[in-house]
């Protein structure tokens, strides 16, 4: 007789992405979806979806989307959570979205220290429109506007999202994960876990950071990008919990 | 001239940048002007200029602002979406009366749309965009060539009107690759749209106060009556603009029943459309204005005079026919006139055959 | 001599290098082209598809609505764009991955076995397009061999085992599409 081990989570409609294959975004997507599920609040849910290859994030999540615009996500979360303060509000963000364009909109999210919880995926590019430098790209990183490698002496050097963010009071988690590991996918849920978890008891605004994977546009197979992640991207962006003030026991 | 090339018009814009002495170029990542940023970063350090990715279309912007202030030919580009945020900086330096280029490469919209082609930006290029009284000098190249071309003259026109100059492509333009020809600078400096007119020294900007007394920019005029006047001093500008500076191109429309109007890529189609309805014994013309500010209305109205049939195709809901219904009705009665038009808004490019299909129906 | 060519298939297959070369060769030889890409929402696998005009005078309308010529390297794309050619078009194409009728299809068929001719060249990366495009060449359309030959020529010229693999894949489409169009 079968036992069933593991089926899709209600959390995500029954449909197949469209990511390129190593994606880290896949993953992600399925993370959050089972946390959100698994807690019982899909139905209270409203999620914002970024510019960016996770734009189609809506065909996939099992919950309430908004799109925004490029870089204002936060922003949007913010009022959505104002409007609907008993609500699970998430702003899922990459590279461009997040550190570039929307670095006002992100830090003043997190310093009013708005109710929501933030997914931001770093691949150290921007993926959808075809690989250009992204803040944070590693210093002499090639990519399709840095054909060079990156220079940091005049471009700065890679952005380290989840450090900063911890820094402010009104956040009140910040955490920093990885995909490209069954045992760092694992443990990057229960960073999603927690972070939502800070939200629902109104603590302050929730970050997690996940290190993903870019093939396409990193130019290399699935397998490459994984040691890519564990030898280069890792050592600049440390896994860890910068910020933990939720009062849970420590993991 | 130089060898032809065959480039893709992003591309071919961003080096016609370059050979016209354009030595700064600011930019973010949009679909479908990607070309021009991924060309500039290696292109422009070659050419002993500066790339710089932004953060964000608005922080471009507002180098090219700061990039004009200390005297150099700067550019921008974007499409649609990131043409939104440049807004707040346009209006900036039309008002401290500062040159430079930012090039529109038109996509779906609103909203985020799609990346396909579009005219849908018309209105925001021609009718200011940003906030108060000021204008763009806007150019619609239909060509990869004419891209080149414009974008030269682009620079020269922005230096001469201390005024930013908007290049209006389209996803089509952009993508698209055909041969181009780049006009020598000096040459084009006599036969483009300058038309051999002396550059004014940029005694204005702000190189540091050595042995001179300090320079001021700014848009913040508080004092009574000093606005007022400012106003009225770009407004001179402008109306000297329009009176130099529109620019049309006219085929076959003095014998015309029925004229075309477009502009870029949709009057690029609606050329190879007039020339089928010349083969069916159709007589129709075809008017592309090339400046779409300021918009050649005379050219139109003098056409107006012995056409009263006009079908406007454009790749939007309909934003330049009110340009050509303003010129139609300085030489007849709109009552008197069939504007009509073809509409092809949210990405979408029109075919030759549409055209003439839509022309035989506004003829029965 | 106007001719308006449509080359279709999934990405990865080289249909925008494809419809690129083709374009540069026409006006190595004097004529006049347009080049215009598409692409999918996906960055890999999806429908990769280019316009391209070749012809003697100026061209105005770089899309079109009904292609003269069309290039299928799979059913998808045979599927998707076959029905749009009229009865004077002609399609080249890929009976290995593009063999069924499709709903609509007037057009004139000139099959040939591109992916086992490109996979007797290299089998690791089959140079199909090439092999597609050497037996349009082959009709005889306006668009000259020499040109494209050239245009490799200058293309690879770094690199001699590419640039030969390349040449005999146009070389094999050419020898099918000639003996196939007379």
């Amino acid at each position: 007789m079968s036992r069933q081990l593991f089926a899709r989570t209600p959390g995500l409609k029954d449909t197949v992405t469209t990511y390129c294959s190593g994606c880290g975004h896949g993953v992600a997507h399925r993370l959050l979806a089972e946390a959100i599920e698994e807690s019982g609040a899909r139905e209270r849910t409203v999620a914002v979806a970024p510019v960016g290859c996770a734009v189609y994030g809506y065909d996939y999540w099992n919950f309430d989307t908004t799109e925004a615009a490029h870089g204002r996500t936060p922003a949007v979360a913010a009022a959505i959570k104002r409007v609907l303060p008993d609500r699970l509000v998430i702003s899922y963000q990459g590279d461009g979205d997040l550190a570039s364009i929307g670095l006002a909109e992100i830090m003043h999210a997190a310093n009013r220290g708005d109710r929501i919880t933030v997914i931001f995926i770093n691949n150290t590019n921007y993926g959808m429109t075809g690989g250009q430098m992204a803040p944070t790209t590693l210093a002499g990183q090639v990519t399709t506007t840095t054909p060079l490698g990156r220079d940091s002496a005049t471009t700065g050097q890679p952005l380290k999202v989840a450090e900063l963010l911890a820094t402010l009071p009104g956040v009140k988690y910040a955490a920093r994960g990885a995909l490209h590991k069954p045992g760092l996918v694992r443990k990057a849920k229960s960073l999603i876990q927690k972070a939502l978890a800070v939200q629902e008891a109104g603590l302050g605004f929730s970050v997690v950071e996940l290190v993903s994977l870019c093939p396409t546009n990193w130019g290399l197979t699935t397998l490459q990008s994984v040691e890519l992640v564990e030898k280069q991207i890792v050592p600049v962006f440390p896994l860890g919990v910068f910020k933990d003030e939720s009062g849970a026991k420590a993991e | 001239m130089s060898a032809p090339m065959f480039m893709k018009g992003n591309e071919a814009m961003a080096e016609a940048a370059i050979r016209a002495d354009c030595r700064f170029y600011f930019g973010y990542p949009i679909t479908p002007q990607n070309e021009v940023p991924a060309y500039m970063s290696r292109r422009m350090p070659e050419a002993g200029g500066t790339f710089l990715q932004a953060e964000s279309e608005l922080a471009a912007i507002n180098m090219v602002f700061g990039a004009a202030v200390a005297g150099a030919r700067a550019m921008t580009s974007s499409s649609s979406p990131g043409i939104s945020l440049k807004q707040e900086g346009i209006s900036y330096m039309a008002a401290c009366e500062l040159p430079g280029v930012i090039a529109n490469i038109m996509r779906g919209g609103p909203g985020l749309g799609n990346i396909s082609p579009s005219q849908s930006d018309y209105f925001q290029a021609t009718r200011g965009g940003g906030h108060g009284d000021y204008r763009l000098i806007v150019l619609a190249p239909h060509t990869v060539t004419e891209l080149a071309e414009l974008t030269m003259d682009a620079f020269d026109l922005a230096d001469y009107y201390r005024n930013p100059v908007m290049i209006l492509g389209d996803g089509l333009l952009g993508q698209m690759m055909e041969k181009v020809e780049f006009p020598e600078p000096e040459a084009r400096r006599r036969t483009g749209l300058l038309r051999g007119r002396p550059l004014p020294p940029k005694d204005w900007a702000l190189t540091g106060a050595q042995g001179r007394p300090p320079r001021l920019i700014r848009s913040l005029l508080m004092q009574p009556g000093v606005l007022e006047q400012h106003n009225f001093h770009l407004a001179e500008k402008y109306a000297r603009i329009e009176r130099d500076e529109p620019l049309a191109e006219v085929i076959g429309c003095e014998d015309a029943d029925v004229v075309l109007a477009g502009f870029g890529t949709s009057a690029r189609v609606a050329k190879q459309a007039r020339e089928m309805l010349r083969a069916r014994g159709i007589k129709a013309g075809l008017f592309r204005p090339i400046t779409l500010w300021p918009f050649p209305y005379a050219q139109l109205a003098a056409i107006a005079r012995t056409t009263r049939r006009f079908l406007v195709v454009e790749m939007n809901l309909g934003q330049m026919i009110e340009d050509v219904q303003l010129a139609v009705a300085r030489e007849r009665s709109l009552k008197d006139a069939t504007i009509a038009l073809l509409p092809r808004p949210g990405g979408g490019v029109p075919v030759p055959e549409e055209i003439v299909d839509k022309t035989l129906e506004v003829l029965r | 001599m106007l001719e308006q060519i449509i080359i279709a298939g999934s990405g990865g297959q080289g249909i925008q290098f494809c419809g690129q070369l083709l374009a540069r060769a026409a006006v190595r030889q004097g004529l006049e082209a347009t080049y215009v890409p598409s692409y999918g929402a996906e960055r890999r696998g999806g429908p990769s598809f280019c316009s391209v005009v070749a012809a003697d005078r100026s061209i105005y309308a770089s899309l079109f609505k009904h292609p003269d010529i069309f290039l299928a390297l799979d059913q998808r794309a045979r599927n998707q764009y076959a029905s749009s050619l009229l009865n004077a078009g002609i399609m080249l194409v890929n009976t290995d991955l593009a063999g069924q009728p499709a709903t609509g299809e007037q057009a004139r068929v000139i099959g040939l076995s591109a992916s086992r001719l490109a996979e007797k060249i290299n089998f690791e990366q089959p140079p199909l397009n090439l092999v597609m495009l050497g037996a349009y060449l082959g009709l005889d359309r306006g668009v000259s061999i020499e040109a494209v030959r050239a245009e490799l020529e200058a293309r690879f010229a770094g690199k001699p085992d590419v640039k030969q693999r390349n040449l005999q894949a146009l070389d094999l489409g050419w020898e099918e599409g000639r003996s196939q169009s007379r």
